[in-house]
C-alpha cells in the first residue's frame, strides 16, 4: 500500500484546492514549470540546440574536418560562421564542439546523479558511523580544486574515440559529491517521517525503502540538482578544453576552438566569438530550465513569481 | 573553542593524508615521466636513463615513494622535480602571486554580493531585481576564459585607442620589475585589475542569490518587524539587524566556494599569462612532474580546509546561537 501512494509534502490537491479534479503530481509540475515562460522557451532552444547539433551536424555539407579551399574567410552564405586559417567550416566545427559538450554534461549529469542520489540516500539511512565515513569520503573529493584533479586525470586519455566518454567519467567522479550531500540531508529529515516507520513496520529493507519510498519523493531536489550539473559539466568541459586537458584534436569541442583561436580575436573575430556564444547560449538555457524546474517542484514557494 | 579547533585538525589530518595518497597514486599511474628523455633522438645512454630513474625515485617501490615524499615534506624537501628545479624555492613566490589574486577576487565578489543582494532583496521583483538576476544568470553561464579573453582584447583596443599602458594585460608584474616600494606596489595593482575583475564576475552570481533569498527570509522574520514597529529607521534596521544575520551563512559559502576559487584562478592567471600557480599545475600536469603536481595540490589543498575552518569559527563568533561541541 505505501508502494503506491507516496505521501507528497503538500500533497497533491494542497496547491490548486479550487480545484475540482485532483492532479498528478507530475501534471502540476508540467504545468508550473510552463508558467516559468523563460524557462520553458529555454527548453525549447536547448531542444533545437540539441537538433541542430546532432542531426543538422551530419546532414551540413562540411565536416568538422573536412579541408575546404577556403582560407580564413568572414561568414557567408556558403560558411555561415566563416572558416579558420587552414581552411576548416567554423559552422561544421562548433556543431561538432556543441555535440562533444552536450554528450559529456548529459553523461556527467547521469553518471553523478545516480552515483550521488545513491550514496547520499545510503549514507542518510543507515546514519551513525557508516554515515561519517561515507560523507568523509564525499568531502574528500570537494578539498581539492576540481581543474588539477580533472587535469591530471585526462591527461593520458587517448585522444579522439572514447576519449570524451573518459572526460565524463573523470567529471562525474568529481561532481556527485553535490548530489550526494543534498539527498543526505533530504533523507536525514525524511526518514523521520511516518510513511517511512510504516514501511519498515510491514517490513521493507534498506534499499527497498531507498528505491521505492525516499528516492521519490527526493526526486524534485535531484532533478534540480543535476539540471545544474549539467550546466556545470559544460563549462568545465569547455575549461579543461581549453587548457589542453579535454577533448584533444583531431577531434574538437567548443572550448577548444575558443583556445585555437584566442588569438584571432581581433583580426577575425568569428572565430572566438561564435564557438564563445554557444558555450554561453547553451549553459544558459540550461540554468534557466533549472531555474523553472526549481520553481515547479517547489511546493513550498507561493505563486508571486507569476 | 580550542578544544574544538584541535579536534578539528585532528579530523582533517586523515582526509588529507588519504587524499594526498589517492592523488600520489594517480600522478604515479597517469604516464611515466621520463617518457621525453625516452623518445629522445638520438637515444640517450642507458646510464643517464638509470640515473635519471634513480633520482625521480622511479626505482623504489610506489609506497616507499609515497612515504619517502611525506616525510620529506616536514623536513622542508618537497621531492625531486623532473625540470630539475626546486620545487620550493618555485612555488612560495607562485603561491603569494595566485593568492594575492584570490583574495582580492573574494573581496570584490563579496562586495558585489552584498550591493547586489541587498539591493534586489529591498526592491524584489522589481525592474532593478529582475536586471541583477538575468545578469547573474549570464555570468553564472560565462566561461571564464572566455570573459578573460575578452576583457583583455577590450583592455588592449583601450590601450591602442589612447596611445598609453592604461591597462597591463599580460603578466602579474612588469620584467623587470621596478624598483622602489610604492612603484612595485602600483606595478602589481596595474596587472591584478583584470584578472581580478574576471575572477569576482564569474564568481559572485551565486552569493548575491544567496544574501539575496536570506535577506528576504530574514525581513520577514519578526524581530526585524519589532524593529520596524519600534519605529527605527528603514536603513538602521537593514543594515544593523537583517545584513547581520543575513550575512553570517554567507561565510560558509564562500569557504565552501574556495576551492572554486582556486580553479578559476588558473583559468584566469592562464589567459593573462601570469607566473603563478596556473602555470605551475599545469606545466607540472604536462611533464608528469609528480612532486611538482604534490606541491600544488597538497598547499591548496591545506589552504581550503584551514580557510573552512576559519569560517566555521567565525561562523561561531558571529552567531552567539551556535554552540561548537
Amino acid at each position: 500500500m505505501a508502494e503506491t501512494t507516496h505521501p507528497v509534502p503538500g500533497g497533491p490537491g494542497a496547491q490548486d484546492s479550487g480545484d475540482p479534479v485532483p492532479v498528478s503530481r507530475a501534471r502540476l509540475v508540467v504545468r508550473r514549470f510552463l508558467r516559468h515562460r523563460l524557462a520553458t522557451v529555454s527548453l525549447v532552444l536547448f531542444v533545437l540546440l540539441v537538433l541542430l547539433a546532432f542531426v543538422g551536424g551530419a546532414l551540413w555539407h562540411y565536416g568538422y574536418d573536412t579541408f575546404t579551399p577556403d582560407n580564413s574567410q568572414p561568414p557567408s552564405a556558403a560558411h555561415p560562421f566563416g572558416t579558420d586559417a587552414t581552411g576548416y567550416d567554423l559552422f561544421a566545427q562548433v556543431l561538432r564542439g556543441t555535440q562533444r559538450s552536450i554528450e559529456i554534461a548529459l553523461f556527467v549529469a547521469a553518471a553523478s546523479g545516480i552515483f550521488g542520489s545513491v550514496w547520499g540516500a545510503a549514507a542518510g539511512l543507515y546514519g551513525g558511523r557508516v554515515d561519517t565515513l561515507m560523507m568523509r569520503v564525499a568531502d574528500l573529493v570537494l578539498i581539492f580544486p576540481a581543474i588539477a584533479v580533472a587535469a591530471v586525470l585526462a591527461n593520458n586519455v587517448a585522444t579522439g574515440g572514447q576519449g570524451w566518454l573518459l572526460i565524463g567519467v573523470v567529471l562525474a567522479a568529481l561532481t556527485w559529491p553535490y548530489v550526494a550531500r543534498l539527498v543526505r540531508g533530504l533523507v536525514l529529515s525524511l526518514r523521520e517521517r511516518e510513511f517511512i516507520a510504516a514501511a519498515r513496520t510491514f517490513g521493507a529493507g534498506s534499499w527497498r525503502i531507498i528505491f521505492r519510498h525516499i528516492l521519490p519523493n527526493a526526486m524534485g531536489t535531484i532533478v534540480v540538482a543535476v539540471t545544474i550539473i549539467v550546466a556545470v559539466a559544460i563549462l568545465a568541459e569547455t575549461a579543461l578544453s581549453f587548457i589542453g586537458f579535454g577533448v584533444r584534436a583531431p577531434d574538437t569541442s567548443l572550448g577548444l576552438l575558443v583556445s585555437q583561436n584566442q588569438s584571432a580575436v581581433s583580426t577575425r573575430p568569428w572565430l572566438f566569438y561564435f564557438p564563445g556564444l554557444f558555450i554561453v547560449v547553451i549553459a544558459l538555457c540550461v540554468n534557466f530550465i533549472g531555474d523553472g524546474l526549481r520553481d515547479a517542484f517547489d511546493n513550498t514557494r507561493s505563486r508571486s513569481r507569476t | 573553542m580550542l578544544a574544538y579547533v584541535l579536534r578539528r585538525l585532528l579530523h582533517t589530518i586523515p582526509i588529507i593524508l588519504v587524499g594526498s595518497f589517492i592523488t600520489f597514486v594517480m600522478v604515479s599511474a597517469s604516464g611515466d615521466p621520463l617518457g621525453d628523455l625516452l623518445a629522445k633522438q638520438p637515444p640517450v645512454s642507458p646510464a643517464i636513463l638509470a640515473a635519471e630513474r634513480h633520482r625521480l625515485r622511479l626505482d623504489l617501490p610506489l609506497l616507499e615513494q609515497y612515504w619517502r615524499w611525506l616525510t620529506g615534506i616536514f623536513r622542508g624537501d618537497w621531492g625531486p622535480s623532473v625540470t630539475r628545479v626546486d620545487i620550493g624555492h618555485e612555488i612560495w613566490p607562485r603561491l603569494l602571486v595566485s593568492v594575492r589574486l584570490v583574495v582580492l577576487a573574494v573581496l570584490l565578489a563579496l562586495l558585489l554580493a552584498l550591493v547586489v543582494g541587498v539591493i534586489s532583496a529591498v526592491r524584489q521583483y522589481s525592474w532593478v531585481d529582475y536586471l541583477f538576476t538575468s545578469a547573474g544568470f549570464l555570468l553564472l553561464s560565462m566561461p571564464a576564459f572566455w570573459l578573460a579573453i575578452l576583457l583583455k582584447q577590450q583592455a588592449i583596443d583601450v590601450n591602442e585607442a589612447t596611445g598609453s599602458t592604461l591597462f597591463y594585460t599580460v603578466g602579474d608584474a612588469s620584467i623587470p620589475p621596478p624598483t622602489g616600494f610604492w612603484p612595485t606596489v602600483s606595478d602589481i595593482a596595474g596587472h591584478i585589475v583584470l584578472p581580478t575583475i574576471v575572477l569576482a564576475l564569474t564568481t559572485f552570481a551565486p552569493w548575491s542569490r544567496f544574501v539575496r533569498s536570506s535577506m528576504v527570509e530574514v525581513q520577514q522574520s519578526d524581530y526585524v518587524r519589532l524593529a520596524r514597529a519600534k519605529g527605527l529607521p528603514r536603513r538602521t534596521v537593514l543594515v544593523r539587524h537583517a545584513l547581520r544575520t543575513a550575512l553570517i551563512p554567507l561565510t560558509t559559502v564562500v569557504a565552501m566556494d574556495l576551492a572554486v576559487l582556486f580553479s578559476g584562478a588558473v583559468i584566469t592567471e592562464t589567459v593573462f599569462q601570469w607566473r603563478g600557480m596556473g602555470s605551475f599545475l599545469l606545466s607540472a600536469v604536462r611533464d608528469k612532474d609528480i612532486y611538482a603536481v604534490m606541491a600544488w595540490l597538497l598547499l591548496v589543498s591545506v589552504i581550503v580546509v584551514l580557510f573552512n575552518l576559519v569560517a566555521d569559527l567565525l561562523y561561531a563568533v558571529l552567531d552567539r546561537r551556535i554552540r561548537l561541541g
